[in-house]
């Protein structure tokens, strides 16, 4: 079986986010990244249809140079191959979707697995963008997949409830938390990661479809107030009560 | 300044993490130094004794009034000063953990001993020198405190820097702000030759400072607090590995404590070898408690350690290829050992760490009864004589138990979760064999969770009428009215 897996470079959640001095971008300096953990599960169910079925996983990732270290984890975590189509600029899921799918033309997957969503930009765009640009079907935020011969069995969570959709191979699966356990990357397979190659390839490049106009953090007002039982405060109790929180 | 009475509020303030409960019906919240001073004064003129309640998170009952009148550092909660040059901060005493690691975040700063509880306040941890899973390379932190405020129970103040004030001997000589002048002539207490946190620092030639830290609020209240912290490490490596064997498994703990001792002394930049600043311990018991919510454990493991090593990106190879080769020589399972190396995955092992206590204290609230855990820690030439006794008692005793902590300092917390009364008295007597065989072994009956109102006994079993006399000495130059943490380390 021929597994692609696309990952996304992120910040660590862990990591304050400052808006950069060009207000359209973070400020990097001092921020971690990490593979986005959306992408996680991906990786992990790839790994575990090749533990199946045999075959060969790829791991994908459109960003710089210093996304090799997120390919590193891919790798480490057991991913056969990794690709990095190297890009400095800032860029847009479509520009993803569109490098994604021309490496896809090329490597001809049976199942291209992804995170629903990349958790800095949130857009959940690039799973659908992909199917589109290989008219391939698409399940997207799959808690559960069964794959077998052809024939793809995919769950989803809905409200109070499950949606089971059928499809076939080739096709592309959006993963949602849950749909595995990722495993840990163990000491062996992070020394067999530091000796196995990263393809590089440059971009096609392409107009982004979305443009990012402007950032800012939300601000933390504190909003609680500490007041205690003397008549004034019950006062303002009341009077806060009724002009800001308007409930009586 | 805020004064309460209603017994609603006060109730909040009358226990801790020790679940011992106490008496009170006065609530003073201070909101600045200046009113901290005022109310202590107070205090003193009315002969009012008192104790000092900072976040609640002690476990063993320090801030648990007996009828005192209660005072809350709560509102004492500034960061001063972040100074990354000289690398310092200066906190008022009610800062937490988790407060002060955010801000100082910020810097690429930390402070490197790391007490497990991130809500605790940082007045707290000083009078309790505390200590934490870095501790193994860091020690408690008692090594990180510079200076000190410390306001008096009469009102008067010392301010006390490192390094300024040692004693001739065992002649201490203090002057107050006030210019009062105290002569302490102290007798020696021999500490355990491990990691501790029970009762009053005296040594010859001592910094005056270091009787402060540790003395559980007994002698002064702490009003302000500068600490040293140390530069964030280019790279931090974690690894959690599983053993397929309990003997391999110490054996493994021993070499590489042995070896880190002196590879922690050598400049990250040029070490190549192994360090270990964290070695932390999980029993095969540990490990079933938590394997629903971590199916990845491997079947077989009869117990893991897990380490953390600083170090710099030029030697990550030779680095890991020694931590695999010692690994593997110890323990069958190394192809499954674990790794983090960012710091996503790094907290993935800090949770796995805590969800330990916490799956303990589930089990303990739903049995609907009190947790029994030691807090021992014996010489680490005596280690595996206590840690078979250890698991020899706990096997005759017959009740759900666990034991894990920081094996690095040959410090361990065995906690055992009775379901019913009659298994709570056969812990209690558990706990007490273990006490008694850590002083056996020249240990500690705590190693950080301080004396408190519940230790009194063990600790008088440690270190004698002569060591209690020689703290009370001090205490009633101290505070000769005997106002302040009544019932702490001693009676």
């Amino acid at each position: 079986m021929n597994i692609l897996v696309c990952i996304s470079r992120v910040p660590d959640t862990t990591t304050r986010i400052l808006v950069g001095g060009d207000g359209v971008s973070i400020d990097t300096q001092g921020v971690k990244f990490i593979v986005n953990p959306y992408d996680e599960y991906a990786i992990e169910e790839g790994l575990r249809l090749r533990e199946k079925n045999g075959g060969t996983v790829t791991a994908i990732c459109v960003g710089p140079d210093a996304a090799k270290e997120q390919l590193r984890t891919a790798l480490a975590m057991g991913v056969d191959k990794a690709v990095l189509v190297k890009t400095d600029k800032y860029f847009d899921s479509y520009f993803a979707a569109k490098n994604i799918a021309e490496v896809s033309k090329e490597m001809k997957p049976d199942i291209i697995l992804l995170g629903r969503q990349s958790i800095d930009f949130d857009s959940f765009q690039v799973p659908s963008y992909l199917a589109e640009l290989l008219e391939l079907p698409s399940v997207s935020v799959v808690s559960k997949l069964t794959i077998e011969g052809n024939k793809v069995i995919a769950e989803r969570d809905v409200e109070g409830g499950k949606e089971i959709l059928e499809t076939e191979l080739p096709c592309i699966i959006s993963a949602q938390k849950g749909l595995n356990e990722p495993r840990y990357p163990k000491l062996p397979d992070i020394m067999k990661a530091k000796s196995k190659p990263i393809e590089e390839k440059q971009p096609v490049e392409v107009e982004p479809k979305v443009s990012v106009i402007g950032m800012e953090i939300p601000s933390r007002k504190r909003i609680g107030k500490i007041l205690a039982d003397t008549d004034a405060d019950i006062e303002e109790i009341v009077k806060s009560l009724h002009e800001e929180a308007k409930i009586i | 300044m805020i004064v309460k009475t209603d017994i609603d509020t006060i109730e909040a303030y009358l226990t801790d993490a020790s679940n011992l409960k106490g008496k009170s019906n006065k609530l003073i919240i201070p909101e600045n130094k200046d009113e901290l001073k005022t109310v202590i004064k107070e205090l003193f003129n009315q002969n009012q004794n008192f104790v000092i309640s900072a976040a609640g998170t002690g476990l063993t009952g320090g801030r648990v009034p007996k009828d005192d009148t209660i005072i809350s550092i709560e509102k004492l909660n500034n960061i001063l000063e972040i100074n990354p040059e000289k690398k310092f901060v200066r906190v008022e005493p009610g800062v937490t953990l988790n407060q002060l690691e955010e801000a100082i975040s910020l810097y690429n700063l930390f402070l490197p001993p790391n007490p497990t509880e991130k809500n605790s306040s940082l007045g707290g941890n000083v009078v309790n020198n505390s200590s934490g899973s870095r501790s193994f390379k860091y020690g408690s932190i008692r090594n990180y405190v510079e200076a000190l405020e410390i306001i008096l129970s009469n009102g008067e103040t010392f301010n006390l820097n490192r390094g300024n004030n040692f004693a001739d001997g065992n002649k201490l000589s203090l002057i107050t702000d006030e210019k009062s002048q105290y002569n302490i002539e102290f007798d020696e207490i021999t500490p355990p030759n491990t990691k501790h946190s029970g009762g009053y620092y005296l040594k010859y030639n001592m910094d005056a400072i270091d009787l402060f830290i540790g003395s559980e609020g007994t002698l002064g209240v702490i009003s302000e607090i500068k600490l040293s912290v140390a530069i964030i490490p280019e790279k931090v490596l974690g690894l959690l590995v599983f053993f397929d064997d309990e003997y391999n498994l110490l054996e493994f703990t021993e070499k590489i404590r042995e070896k880190s001792l002196i590879t922690n002394k050598v400049n990250i930049d040029t070490n190549s070898d192994i360090a270990a600043r964290l070695i932390e311990f999980f029993d095969e018991k540990s490990l079933d408690l938590i394997r629903n919510k971590y199916p990845q454990i491997p079947a077989e493991s009869k117990g893991a350690i897990w380490i953390e090593q600083e170090y710099s990106e030029n030697f990550e190879n030779e680095i890991l290829e020694k931590w695999f080769e010692i690994i593997s020589k110890y323990s069958l399972l190394a192809d499954s050992t674990w790794v983090a190396t960012n710091e996503k995955e790094h907290n993935n092992f800090r949770e796995f760490r805590h969800q330990i206590p916490l799956t303990v204290n589930e089990i303990i609230s739903r049995n609907g009864m009190r947790k029994i855990g030691t807090d021992t820690a014996v010489p680490s030439y005596n280690f595996r004589e206590y840690y078979f006794y250890v698991k020899e008692k706990l096997t005759e005793l017959q009740i759900d138990y666990v034991v894990f902590g920081h094996i690095g300092d040959s410090h361990l917390h065995a906690n055992i979760f009775p379901k019913n009364e009659a298994e709570t008295k056969k812990a209690l007597d558990f706990y007490e064999m273990i006490m008694l065989k850590a002083i056996n072994l020249g240990g500690t009956v705590s190693a950080e969770h301080g004396i408190g109102k519940i230790k009194k006994n063990y600790l008088k079993m440690m270190i004698g009428d002569k060591g209690i006399t020689s703290m009370k000495k001090i205490k009633n130059i101290l505070d000769p009215k005997n106002l302040l943490g009544k019932g702490n380390l001693f009676d």
